[in-house]
């Protein structure tokens, strides 16, 4: 396992913080998922609910109850997935897991080529800047994680392109950091999630 | 991996999106609540519900400790709904104001922020009749004397 030093954001001071950034998801990062992030979501759900928003009115794709600890173990050991985390003061504040096999771009150019797909890429809840959350604590988190994935394109000799399917509230993240929408598909996840892709020029400007 | 950034990097990229929250893939599903901008005006809507306290209060010539005292709500409670947009009011106190004041106790709850709006074009109204109600007369003289006292202090602190 191999340790970065990064910077985060204090989303209330402004100021840059260090951050550790490691090269896997670990059992501790699923520890912090399993009894910090899902308190901190469910005192949000209380919230809603408490606000007159059901279940129904929510525009959440049914896979949000999938238990994760699952999909990482399923990709345990296989050399062709990665995973990704990043912690601050002591507590996992973003994961990402990275498919580095199985996906090739679909972009005009780069179409058919091996890419970095990201299959999975969140942040902790207290870091979210939604409606009914909390103001956030951190920011950037995402920022780094797309600058790991690029990195690791480059890496591969993949050239820094990267692929991902965005959920709806975060397309316009994806579109500040200079990917290509490519848009919905009906048959992928039930054309809920647009698929996005970073071209070689695309990821050098981010960096 | 070869991997270093700096502080600077970091500053420079959050400051490009101050507001969006990455996710992707479905594992990173969180709820998305439509037409969330209410939400986003809930402090909005609390002034207007506080405007509309403070006016109600106010054309009938009552003090807050006389309100308080007739609808039996703590003076406290009273003060900080007219003046702290933060403050989230009792649902006992909406069902006493909406009894004393007369409206619609339902409304009430929707403009305190304590319910979603059935009618948010009927909020928004209100919103917009509380906003033209902030007073554009002149201050009274002991409103000025007040105010003259409040500047001669701030003054002094900026110093």
């Amino acid at each position: 396992m191999t340790s970065y030093s990064v910077f985060i954001i204090d989303a209330s001071s402004r100021q840059p913080v260090e951050a550790e950034l490691l090269d896997t998801i670990g059992e501790r990062q699923l520890l912090d998922w399993q009894f910090q992030w899902r308190r901190t979501l469910e005192t949000y759900l209380r919230r809603l609910a408490d606000n007159g928003v059901t279940r129904q009115g929510l525009n959440w794709p049914q896979s949000w109850h999938w238990d994760w600890r699952a999909k990482v173990d399923e990709v345990r050991g296989l050399l062709g997935h990665t995973g990704y985390s990043v912690i601050c003061r002591d507590v996992t504040q973003g994961m990402m897991r990275l498919d580095l096999v199985s996906r090739t771009a679909r972009l005009d150019g780069q179409a058919g080529k091996p890419l970095v797909y990201i299959d999975y890429l969140e942040i902790a809840p207290w870091n979210w800047h939604e409606s009914y959350a909390d103001p956030p604590l951190y920011r950037g988190i995402g920022q780094v994680l797309i600058r790991t994935a690029i990195q690791r394109s480059f890496d591969e000799g993949f050239h820094g392109r990267v692929g991902l399917h965005s959920l709806p509230q975060a397309v316009t993240f994806y579109e500040h950091c200079g990917f290509t929408n490519l848009g919905t598909n009906p048959n992928e996840y039930r054309g809920l999630l647009a698929y996005f892709e970073i071209t070689t020029e695309q990821a050098r400007a981010f960096l | 991996m070869t991997y270093s950034t700096t502080a600077d990097w970091a500053l420079a990229r959050a400051a490009l999106d101050e507001t969006s929250t990455p996710g992707a893939g479905p594992l990173s599903a969180r709820p998305h609540v439509p037409g969330e901008a209410f939400w986003l005006r809930g402090e909005e809507t609390r002034l207007a519900f506080a405007r509309f306290v403070n006016m109600a209060r106010r054309q009938r010539g009552w003090s807050i400790e006389k309100l308080a005292d007739d609808a039996d709500i703590e003076v406290g409670e009273l003060m900080s709904i007219e003046q702290d947009a933060h403050h989230e009011p009792e649902l006992r106190t909406i069902w006493r104001l909406s009894e004393v004041f007369d409206v619609s106790q339902a409304r009430l709850m929707e403009l305190a922020g304590l319910a979603s709006p059935k009618d948010t074009q009927a909020i928004e109204e209100a919103v917009r009749y509380a906003a033209r109600s902030t007073a554009i007369t002149a201050l009274t003289i002991e409103e000025q004397a007040a105010f003259d006292g409040l500047v001669s202090v701030l003054r002094d602190k900026a110093k």
